[in-house]
């Protein structure tokens, strides 16, 4: 049985540490999770576990300088001695660094990604699945590896100005490599909801994927037309992403300085960040509590906005939009990606073209060049070729070395069906399959 | 007081009668001071307190964990333990076996002359600002960034067959960085690398960096990039030193020294490796230079190094190459026994006490050669000498990679002559380490500890670190990002 929490217990612990901050500016947020992780390898199971925590951090404002302190023990004692370190903390910092003052209460609108289901998930229930998806996958002469998940979490911020926030959210993953022959096949699934999870569907796309790819084939240094998944699609664009804070902008920092405005992308390609899109998960307030509000980053390829936290949305004099880190995340980014969807099905773009290359998953994407964007990783497992109509086989180590403006500039369609990608804690991106052309593999 | 909670623990584990079973309660305090800019922008501390509980039952393994130390909190986290090791049971091919060790009662710490808690944080807040005040000093530099974080983790491991072993490792580390601007094109430069360096000890790591002295040098050297020509295309001789050498190894045969991923148990997220049990000891992997140690004695002030790792077991020093030749993996006792080895390596790690262990690299170092750089460098006729990794890729089986540095200084005719800028090269782990034609001496040995080696499902990240001199590598691939 997963833990599942109401409110009143983050309420009482928040009350407690007001109390001993005596009056001083205090924001506490408090993360707890509990869930378990079932990994598989080799058609066995090889790690099994549940994970629990509660991080609780407190941070103390005074006179423009914030500092923090986290602690896992939620007693009346730690919470006591964490206001003390705080106090010596702020004693240590001299002069103001404009740290606005604590926001007063806020009103929120409702994110639904909580499943009470999540509750009757437990490790037996996962080994069923699990050992009912290998027996298949035994029968075919493949081995598979992957994982199976569930996770409540819940996040509370409030601070003694008022302001309160609360969420809870369950998550279901399901993930797996298959291997056939000399294919790899590699299919995900993620659903806030037991029900949209099918774990069976999952793992037959990834031994499809594997049986498609078992023929080697031969892709030439060259450029040509390829098909993203989804997952591939959020990881490759994920450095778009974190380079749209509108500080990193006013710093100079970021690709898109002096671009604001402009066509940078396929007309093809509208973006938003949208927390409150249905099928999207997450918080509908940020790391100090501020309202996420839904941007319109990329309108048809033209770059419109970018996110801020309340300090530069002060220093910058624009419109908060709710993406302050705070202890909730590692920085200031859109998490909440929704790319708009075209007119067709995956499959029927697919069979548009004579030989295109289907890109599943991608690994070790990194930025070489932060001036020209130009990017380089690997296609994670197999890539799939497809010539005259049919699935040829498959190529392993293939490496790409393109940059992401071009990318994304060479969207030339773009499919109806969509899948959400969820790898981390909170945000997600709602991603379709998206056919580039002229991807320059190395 | 945690010591009867391991008890309590063990005494659990022993009465719903587990296979094996091991609890580690681990308590880590971290210390995290940053500037950006010119001002100071972090100031913050974390604690944590767990316990982790591993339970072998019927052949399959469980974990849970608690950070709820009660009576109530560890009986859950047995009982959870219990609960997914008989799950874990119903879908094996066969049962975990672990390699033999023996029980040890023991204790370690890390030596440390400064305690970094008893430092004033104003003292290491106003050591920053020197540095950004340095790095600033110059028109052009936009972005400045400096940081300085420290770390003890006091930690009690257990286990059913008697072992009880407490340890306080002790880390600290920093770095500076500093990006100039000249148009739209931006540079950047690092110190000690970009991931910042850490090492064990206390506040004395923080002036033995010599962050302060470096930090006109890394303005001095972001100002020169930006009038610097692209890195040349061709084959050439390549001179790779401390950080990104230490990249290099963690890379190419770090990981691909991990036994795990041999059997798949990372295929679905870091991959597989290129070593095949059936290499160990028949096939040459690099040059006769290379020669890679895991947990040498001598390099205990690596961030990796841990006395004994999170399953009891002894750093045991295990050479991986051993003059070219592949000689062995970097294993668990679970690993170790599967593959008919005598003994685990002593690289279980943990990132703290509600994530289970896995196979790390924890102190993996290339030995030195014979002679100083100095004399390998004035035989170089025409070759590159690079600086600070800014950019890694390596395929799934850790064989094909690419790597960009910071800034590439050219060498001509054994003397360095000027900077290139965007280098970056590329190769084939088992090629490239035969390029490999000479190792420095101990002179300009150096350990490189980095603070976030990812693995795992969830993430975990954990502190490693490589010993390493200047190495000079024949005929490799260079060339410019963007050309």
């Amino acid at each position: 049985m997963l833990r599942v929490h109401e409110r009143e217990r983050y309420w009482k612990i928040a009350g407690e540490a007001f109390l001993l901050a005596k009056g001083r500016d205090l924001e506490i947020t408090i993360r707890e999770q509990s869930g378990f992780l079932t990994r598989f390898a080799n058609n066995e199971i090889h790690q099994n576990g549940f994970r629990e925590f509660l991080k609780i951090s407190l941070r103390m404002i005074e006179g423009g300088k914030s500092v923090r302190v986290e602690t896992t023990d939620p007693s009346r004692a730690s919470l006591s001695s964490c206001v003390d370190r705080l106090k010596a903390l702020l004693q240590s910092c001299r002069g103001s660094d404009g740290e606005p003052a604590l926001l007063s209460k806020q009103s929120y609108r409702a994110v639904n990604d909580f499943d009470p289901k999540i509750v009757s998930e437990n490790p037996d229930y996962s080994a069923k699945a699990i050992a009912a998806a290998i027996r298949e996958i035994k029968k075919t002469g493949a081995q598979a590896s992957g994982y199976d998940s569930a996770v409540c979490r819940h996040v509370y911020i409030a601070n003694s100005n008022g302001l309160e926030a609360w969420h809870r959210s369950s998550a279901f993953r399901f993930g797996l490599t298959a291997r056939k022959g000399r294919g790899v096949g590699y299919a995900s699934g993620f659903s806030a909801f037991q029900k949209g999870l099918n774990k069976q569907e999952i793992f037959k796309s990834a031994l499809e994927r594997a049986g498609q790819a078992a023929l080697p084939v031969r892709v030439k240094p060259g450029r040509y037309a390829v098909i993203f998944s989804p997952r591939a699609m959020a990881e490759f664009s994920a450095p778009v992403f974190e380079d749209m804070n509108a500080r990193k902008v006013a710093d100079k920092n970021s690709f898109f300085w002096g671009k604001k405005g402009k066509r940078l992308f396929s007309s093809r390609l509208t973006i938003e960040d949208n927390v409150y899109y249905p099928g999207q998960t997450g918080l509908s307030f940020d790391g100090v509590g501020l309202p996420r509000e839904k941007i319109l980053l990329v309108d048809r390829g033209v770059v419109r906005n970018f996110v801020n936290d309340r300090k530069a949305a002060l220093d910058f004099r624009q419109t908060p939009t709710g993406h302050g880190a705070g202890a909730l995340q590692p920085s200031t980014m859109p998490v909440n990606i929704v790319a708009r969807t075209g007119e067709e099905k995956w499959t029927d773009l697919l069979a548009r073209f004579d030989h295109v290359i289907f890109i599943p998953h991608i690994w070790y994407h990194q930025v070489t060049n932060a001036n020209t964007w130009l990017a380089t990783g690997f296609i994670k497992g197999s890539a799939l070729v497809w010539r005259n109509g049919a699935w040829q086989g498959g190529v392993q180590h293939v490496r790409y070395s393109q940059s992401l403006a071009e990318t994304l500039r060479n969207i030339i369609d773009i499919s109806c069906d969509r899948e959400m990608i969820k790898d981390k804690e909170h945000g997600g991106s709602l991603w379709p399959f998206t056919v580039v052309e002229g991807f320059r593999i190395v | 007081m945690s010591r009867q909670k391991i008890l309590f623990v063990l005494d659990l584990l022993h009465f719903k009668k587990a296979n094996y079973g091991d609890a580690r309660f681990v308590h880590i305090k971290r210390r995290i001071v940053s500037a950006k800019n010119g001002h100071a922008s972090v100031l913050e501390e974390k604690e944590s307190i767990g316990m982790g509980v591993r339970v072998l039952k019927n052949g399959g393994w469980g974990f849970g964990c608690s950070s709820d130390l009660s009576a109530r909190g560890l009986e859950s986290a047995v009982s959870r333990g219990l609960e997914t090791a008989s799950a874990s049971a119903k879908v094996r091919a066969f049962p975990v076996e672990l390699s033999h060790e023996a029980a040890i009662q023991t204790s370690w710490r890390t030596p440390v002359r400064i305690d970094p808690w008893q430092v004033d944080s104003a003292e290491q807040i106003a050591y920053l600002l020197e540095c950004e005040k340095r790095m600033r000093s110059a028109k052009g530099v936009i972005l400045t960034d400096s940081r300085m974080e420290f770390m003890k983790k006091f930690q009690i491991f257990g286990s059913t067959q008697g072992s009880l072993i407490e340890s306080l490792k002790c880390l600290a580390g920093g770095g500076l960085s500093c990006k100039a601007i000249n148009g739209h094109e931006l540079q950047k430069r690092s110190y000690p690398h970009p991931s910042h360096d850490y090492r064990s000890g206390g506040y004395e790591v923080i002036s033995d960096l010599k962050l302060k002295e470096e930090s006109f040098r890394v303005r001095d050297e972001a100002l020169l990039l930006l009038k610097s020509r692209p890195c040349p295309e061709g084959k050439r001789d390549l001179i790779l030193r401390d950080s990104i050498l230490a990249l290099q190894i963690h890379e190419s045969l770090g990981h691909a020294t991990e036994l795990d991923r041999v059997y798949g148990h990372e295929d679905n997220f870091g991959g597989r490796t290129f070593l095949k049990p059936a290499m160990v000891g028949r096939e040459k992997i690099g040059s006769s230079h290379v020669t890679l140690v895991a947990n040498r004695p001598e390099d205990k002030s690596g961030a990796g190094f841990a006395a004994y790792d999170d399953e009891g077991v002894p750093a045991r020093e295990t050479r991986v190459v051993k003059d070219g030749l592949f000689t062995g993996y970097l294993s668990s006792r679970e690993t170790a026994a599967r593959s008919g080895l005598p003994r685990a390596s002593g690289s279980m790690i943990a990132e703290d006490g509600s994530h289970y262990p896995l196979i790390r690299m924890t102190n993996l170092s290339l030995l030195p050669g014979t002679r100083p750089v100095e004399a390998i460098l004035s035989e170089v006729r025409e070759g590159i000498f690079l600086d600070t990794e800014s950019s890694w890729s390596i395929d799934e089986e850790r064989g094909d990679f690419q790597i960009g540095a910071e800034i590439a200084w050219r060498v001509k005719n054994g003397k360095i002559t000027g900077a290139y800028k965007n280098p970056l090269y590329r190769g084939n782990s088992m090629r490239f380490w035969k390029q490999c034609a000479e190792v420095a001496d101990s002179a300009s040995y150096r350990i490189t500890g980095f603070p976030d080696c990812g693995k795992g499902g969830p993430m975990q990240q954990a502190f490693v670190s490589h010993g390493c001199s200047p190495a000079l590598f024949r005929g490799v691939e260079c060339y410019a990002s963007g050309s």
